[in-house]
């Protein structure tokens, strides 16, 4: 594969996955702006590897992954490279609210999800959102099977709790 | 809240809808990349575990080690270790070696004089040729290349010819006095001896050398790198990484096998060379040691050594990603802006030990000067510098209007500007190009 046709194949498999990849993004960092630059430093890893993750069997595995990884880097808030206000990447808006959902208690339960611990987040959103098996969220996170058990159980308990405390 | 309650993945699924992509985003992802690669300085700071440590897969992690992070910076100690021939990891010294002590110093971020930049119009000059615009600037003598030939990197060649790269196209253009294309050479970097005389391009890990006027004159194919790791097919082998070159003798790394060559171009022969090499210097026939990919190490430290030899003359340990030598091999240049540092080695406000410049005197590894603020991608911010034989650095500064102006520092500090600000192409996005490019000899 010449750099050309590298090129293309890495713009085409972004140009199928960038919204995936960036509601991924923004759900691990619950930021525009962290999700921008963990979004646009994974995808550069998945590009300067793309000869490799061109071949895998599930390409979107190792992606996910590495931004896993790079959300829990604790540099990535000191080293983040900023957007001008005329370069974002991502448009954010706010959520219409679901049906049968109280919109009070989504923006609470939203809110503390993003206070949750990285990993602990990362295994609630892989699970809830992404929709993996323990197994798979697994191997995303690099962790064992029970790891992954102990992350969303104290996720969900810490969610359980705080959502008590707010409506009591 | 029940876990079976479907309100958590109702606010996922609400909030994740919300989100869209409003930007070129391979684009970006490959311009991000382009500017980590410059960032990362080869394989040198991958080996140095300076870059941020990601997660990858078995095969993946064979064919690049993993990013180690450096830890605490010690007092100054004294190491033993023999002189004579060098260590090798494969090879067993033929005479023993007697035991000498290494000197061992901390770039422990001590007090040392700042580099001032300047602000306003040129009023010095620089004898370090430099490209802008596609006018390439040698002195008082300007030449206009011809074509749409900008620039991605500069070498000046014997006979008043250069090699110009275009962009990151993987593209290379000897071209003539007058500024004309000759010839055109694929390959993604190049490396030119000091007197222009001969230079290779590195091309998936093979190494071609060529002649002043772009003549082929021998291949190196990375086959005979052997530098494939366990389980990792031979077309996946990361090849040879030309370092330096001193008159007809190409040093490569060897993959990241934490090994070397020494390839004779003229000859046609090659000899191992012990240690990662981060930088080689033809002035003093010495070559910066990276600290080998493949060794747990406490710190980060590089040793200067020589080549003739093979003694290690002093070892630096310390948060410096090390970038050129002088001309005359007097000094080092490096920056302390490097992403992924661990916390120890940062000041205790999260901030940078050293600024975006810094020279280290090769005689005995001192820090004589640093300075640009704790921001890569900020303004006032040494982005990219070169010294020569004067002892003038010649810097592309980040200046306050964001743009980039080349200024040249002395070593005590004082700056003038030597070219006027410029403006980055992309610049709305934080990997923009910079306008100017220094000649790499």
């Amino acid at each position: 594969m010449d750099d050309a046709e590298r090129r293309a194949d890495f713009t085409a498999y972004v140009r199928a996955r960038e919204q995936s990849l960036a509601r991924l993004a923004y759900l691990l960092s619950g930021d525009r702006d962290a999700a921008e630059d963990l979004l646009q430093n994974a995808l550069a890893k998945v590009y300067r590897h793309w000869d490799r993750v061109s071949g895998a069997e599930l390409p979107d595995a190792y992606v996910r992954r590495l931004m896993v990884n790079e959300n829990n880097s604790r540099w990535r808030n000191l080293l983040r490279r900023h957007e001008s206000p005329s370069s974002h990447v991502l448009e954010v808006l706010d959520p219409p609210g679901a049906p049968g959902l109280d919109q009070t208690a989504s923006i609470d339960l939203w809110q503390h999800v993003q206070s949750l611990p990285r990993q602990q987040r990362a295994a609630v959103v892989l699970r809830y959102y992404e929709d993996l098996t323990e197994a798979q969220t697994a191997e995303v996170l690099g962790c064992s099977v029970g790891t992954v058990k102990s992350h969303t159980s104290r996720a969900i308990s810490a969610l359980r709790t705080r959502m008590s405390e707010a409506t009591a | 809240m029940n876990p079976d309650d479907p309100g958590l993945e109702q606010v996922l699924a609400e909030r994740g809808e919300g989100v869209r992509v409003v930007a070129d985003l391979a684009q970006r992802a490959i311009a991000r990349d382009r500017s980590n690669r410059r960032r990362e300085l080869g394989a040198a700071a991958l080996a140095a575990g300076l870059v941020l440590a990601v997660a990858v897969p078995v095969a993946w992690s064979a064919v690049r080690p993993t990013g180690e992070r450096p830890l605490p910076v010690g007092p100054s100690e004294s190491t033993t270790a023999p002189t004579g021939r060098p260590s090798t990891p494969t090879g067993t010294p033929s005479t023993a070696p007697t035991p000498t002590a290494i000197p061992t110093l901390s770039a422990d971020g001590a007090p040392v004089p700042t580099v001032r930049l300047a602000t306003g119009e040129p009023t010095a000059t620089t004898n370090v040729p430099y490209l802008a615009d596609g006018v390439i600037h040698d002195g008082t003598q300007q030449i206009a290349l011809t074509g749409k030939l900008t620039g991605g990197s500069l070498s000046r060649l014997a006979g008043g010819r250069w090699l110009v790269a275009q962009g990151e196209t993987g593209v290379h253009y000897v071209v003539s006095r007058a500024g004309a294309t000759v010839v055109r050479l694929d390959g993604e970097t190049s490396t030119v001896n000091a007197d222009g005389s001969v230079f290779v391009i590195e091309s998936r890990g093979s190494l071609t050398a060529y002649d002043a006027a772009g003549k082929r004159l021998r291949r190196l194919a990375s086959t005979t790198c052997d530098c494939t790791p366990d389980g990792v097919s031979d077309a996946e082998s990361p090849g040879y990484d030309a370092v330096g070159i001193v008159g007809a003798v190409v040093y490569a790394n060897r993959g990241y096998t934490g090994r070397a060559v020494a390839w004779d171009v003229a000859a046609g022969t090659r000899r191992d060379v012990s240690g990662s090499l981060a930088l080689v210097d033809a002035a003093r026939f010495t070559a910066l040691v990276a600290p080998d990919p493949n060794v747990p190490h406490r710190e980060t430290c590089h040793e200067l050594r020589d080549l003739a030899s093979g003694r290690t003359l002093w070892r630096l340990c310390g948060p410096l990603l090390f970038r050129s030598f002088s001309a005359d091999g007097a000094y080092l240049l490096a920056t302390g802006h490097i992403d992924g540092l661990d916390e120890s080695q940062l000041n205790p406000d999260g901030t940078s030990r050293y600024g975006g410049l810094v020279v280290i005197r090769t005689s005995d590894a001192s820090i004589v000067l640093e300075g640009g603020i704790d921001d890569p991608g900020g303004v006032g911010s040494p982005v990219s510098y070169r010294m020569g034989d004067d002892e003038r650095i010649t810097v592309q500064v980040g200046s306050t209007t964001g743009d980039r102006d080349l200024q040249r520092c002395t070593l005590d500090g004082a700056c003038e500007v030597v070219d006027v600000g410029r403006p980055r192409w992309n610049p709305d996005i934080p990997e923009g190009d910079d306008p100017y490019f220094l000649s790499a000899n």
